[in-house]
C-alpha cells in the first residue's frame, strides 16, 4: 500500500491530475494522450453472462495478478462497489475510470499506480479488464509502451481470451482485434471561434476516427476539449494505428489550431483580446459559476495566456482548474456534500482564489 | 397357390393356432400389407446392414439439421444472436465461433472491411507457435502407431471375425463401426513396405 495520497484524498483533489501538467509534446494544443486495452479471461463468460460470484472470482483473480505483476512501484487496489458516490465521481473526474464503471453495486475493481496515476486498470467494466495509461501532452508511443509492458506482465498470470482470426476477444465486437483504443485530448478554442471545428469533425469522421468530449463516449465537448480516437481495431497492428494518429493525423490538427490562433491574434486582435480578457474578468469576479460556463471561460483564458493576450496567469493553473472545478473535487476539498447552489458558490470561490 | 383375397399368387402364408384350431391365411404381398401381417424379408444380411448404415446416416443428417436450426444459440453461454443484436454485447468468447458467419459481415462493416486480426498475440501463444510440435494448451497431440504388414493382416483378420459375430448377433450398430474401421485399414494397407505408420485420433478403437 502506497503512502502517497490516494486519488480521492483532499490533497489529491487540491493538486489536480498529473496528466494536466502540460508536459510532453505539443502541450499548447494536446492536453493528454490515453491508450487503453480491453482483455477478457478465457475461463469465464463475458460480463453480461457473469454471475455475481463470477464477478467476485474475477476481482480476486485480477487482484492476485496485479499483486504479482509489479506494474508500478506503488499500486493501489480499490473495490469500487464499496466506495461512496463522491469517491467514485472523483475517480471519473480524474479520468481514472469511466462513468459506466462508477455505476451500480455489482463487484468491480480499480487498480491505480501512485503517485503519478498514469496506469489504471478497471476490472468488470464492459470487459473483464480495461487497462489504460494516461500521459500529459502528445505521448502516445510512450503511453503504449508502458501499457504493452503492463499487459505482458499481467498475461503471465492471466489466461486471455484470444483467437488467431479475431485477436483479443471482447464483449463488444467494436473492440475486437487489437482491442486497443488510442485517444488524444485536444484543446481547440481557435478552431471553434473561427468556425473551422466543423471541418475537423467531418475530416475525423471521414478518416474513421471518433471525436468525443472531455469525458469520452457520449459527452459533449465542454471547454473546447475534444478527444480524437481510433474506431477501427481489426485488420491493422497497434503500431500502425499509433503511427497514423501520432505522426500523421494529430500533428495536422495541431498545426491547424495554431494557424487559427495566429490568425485570430493577427487579424482580429481586439476581438480576441476582448473575448479572453472578458472571460478572465468574469472568472475573477463571479460569485456563482455553473460547470459548463466555467469550462468555457477557462478555455478562453487559456487561449489568451497561450496567445500572449493575457499576462500574469499561469497556463498550468488554468488547465488544472478544469478538473478542480468538477463537482466531486469541490466536495472533497470542502469535506462535505454540497447541493447544486453550494457547488456553484464553491466553484466561484475556488476559481477566484486560483486566478487572483 | 392363389391369394385368399385376390387372383394374385400367394407369397405370404400365416398359420395361427387358436383354441386348439389351426387357421391358415395365404395372401399376396399387397393383401398381406393391407391386413397388417408382418412380412419376413429374405433380404440378405449384408443388405440389411447397408440399409441400417444408410438409416443411421439419414438420422445423423436429420440431427444436423436440428442443430442448424438451433445454432442461433451459443452452446457455451446460451446467448442468441437476436439478444446480441439488442444488447450489442456477446456472452462469452465462444460466441465468436458460434456466430462467426453473422459476425464476419458485421465486423467488415465496423472495421473498414477488415475480417482478420493483425497485431499483438499473447506471448504464451506466440511462444507455442515458435516451437513447432510443442503441445498446445488443451490439445492432445495425435497418437502415432507403427504397424508391420503382418500385424496389419492380423488386425484385419480379427476385425472381420468381429464383424461376422456382430452380424450374427444382429448388433448392427457395432457391425457398422467395425466395417468403418475395416475400410480405414484396407485403404491404408497394400503397402509393400515392411512397416508403415498412421495417425489415429482419440477413440479410434484400434
Amino acid at each position: 500500500m502506497s503512502e502517497a495520497a490516494t486519488p480521492w484524498s483532499t490533497d489529491s483533489a487540491r493538486r489536480g491530475a498529473e496528466w494536466l501538467t502540460s508536459q510532453g509534446a505539443e502541450p499548447d494544443v494536446v492536453i493528454s494522450s490515453r491508450v487503453r486495452l480491453a482483455r477478457n479471461i478465457r475461463q469465464l463468460p463475458f460480463l453480461v453472462r457473469c454471475s455475481e460470484a463470477q464477478r467476485e472470482q474475477l476481482l480476486t483473480l485480477v487482484r492476485g495478478a496485479v499483486a504479482q505483476s509489479q506494474l508500478a512501484v506503488h499500486v493501489l487496489w480499490v473495490d469500487v462497489h464499496r466506495l461512496s458516490t463522491i469517491e467514485r465521481m472523483l475517480l471519473v473526474e480524474r479520468h481514472l475510470m469511466s462513468k459506466e464503471h462508477a455505476k451500480g453495486d455489482l463487484p468491480r475493481g480499480l487498480a491505480v499506480s501512485l503517485p503519478d496515476e498514469r496506469l489504471s486498470l478497471m476490472v468488470n467494466e464492459e470487459d473483464h479488464l480495461r487497462l489504460q495509461v494516461l500521459r500529459s501532452g502528445l505521448a502516445l508511443s510512450d503511453a503504449f509502451k508502458q501499457l504493452d509492458e503492463a499487459d505482458d506482465k499481467l498475461e503471465q498470470h492471466l489466461d486471455y481470451a484470444y483467437s488467431p482470426r479475431f485477436g483479443y476477444l471482447t464483449a463488444c465486437p467494436t473492440n475486437v482485434g487489437t482491442a486497443s483504443r488510442m485517444s488524444v485530448m485536444l484543446h481547440l478554442p481557435a478552431l471553434r471561434l473561427t468556425g473551422e471545428i466543423e471541418k475537423v469533425k467531418r475530416a475525423a469522421k471521414d478518416m474513421g476516427l471518433a471525436l468525443r468530449g472531455f469525458y469520452g463516449e457520449g459527452s459533449e465537448a465542454t471547454g473546447d476539449l475534444y478527444q480524437i480516437s481510433n474506431q477501427v481495431t481489426l485488420g491493422k497492428p497497434e503500431s500502425v494505428f499509433l503511427h497514423e494518429l501520432e505522426h500523421e493525423i494529430i500533428p495536422k490538427v495541431v498545426q491547424y489550431e495554431r494557424m487559427a490562433r495566429t490568425a485570430l491574434v493577427d487579424k482580429r486582435r481586439r476581438y480576441t483580446e476582448d473575448a479572453c480578457c472578458r472571460a478572465l474578468g468574469v472568472l475573477r469576479s463571479a460569485r456563482l459559476l455553473t460547470p459548463d460556463e466555467t469550462m468555457g471561460l477557462l478555455s478562453l483564458v487559456r487561449l489568451g495566456v497561450l496567445s500572449g493576450v493575457i499576462e500574469g496567469v499561469s497556463e498550468q493553473t488554468v488547465t488544472q482548474l478544469w478538473v478542480q472545478v468538477q463537482q466531486a473535487h469541490l466536495q472533497r476539498v470542502a469535506g462535505c456534500e454540497l447541493d447544486q447552489q453550494k457547488r456553484r458558490e464553491r466553484r466561484a470561490d475556488v476559481v477566484r482564489e486560483r486566478l487572483k | 397357390m392363389k391369394c385368399d383375397r385376390c387372383e394374385s399368387e400367394a407369397t405370404v402364408h400365416e398359420v395361427t393356432i387358436k383354441s386348439g384350431r389351426r387357421h391358415e391365411k395365404h395372401l399376396c404381398e399387397r393383401c398381406a400389407r393391407e391386413q397388417k401381417i408382418p412380412i419376413a424379408s429374405n433380404t440378405p444380411l449384408t443388405d440389411l446392414l447397408t440399409q441400417y448404415v444408410s438409416l443411421q446416416a439419414a438420422a445423423k443428417e436429420a440431427k444436423g439439421q436440428a442443430i442448424a436450426a438451433t445454432s442461433d444459440m451459443c452452446p457455451a453461454c446460451g446467448m442468441t444472436f437476436a439478444s446480441f443484436r439488442q444488447s450489442e454485447k456477446l456472452g462469452c468468447m465462444h460466441c465468436y465461433s458460434t456466430f462467426e458467419g453473422q459476425l464476419s459481415k458485421l465486423l467488415e462493416r465496423l472495421h473498414d472491411g477488415a475480417t482478420h486480426h493483425v497485431g499483438k498475440t499473447p506471448r504464451r501463444l506466440a511462444a507455442c507457435a515458435a516451437t513447432p510440435g510443442e503441445e498446445r494448451a488443451g490439445q492432445k497431440p495425435p497418437r502415432v502407431v507403427v504397424l508391420t504388414a503382418a500385424q496389419l493382416q492380423r488386425r484385419v483378420g480379427n476385425l472381420k471375425k468381429k464383424l461376422d459375430e456382430a452380424v450374427t448377433l444382429e448388433q448392427y450398430e457395432k457391425a457398422a463401426q467395425i466395417r468403418d474401421e475395416l475400410l480405414k485399414l484396407q485403404k491404408l494397407s497394400a503397402p509393400s513396405l515392411p512397416g508403415w505408420s498412421t495417425q489415429e485420433g482419440e477413440g479410434s478403437g484400434l
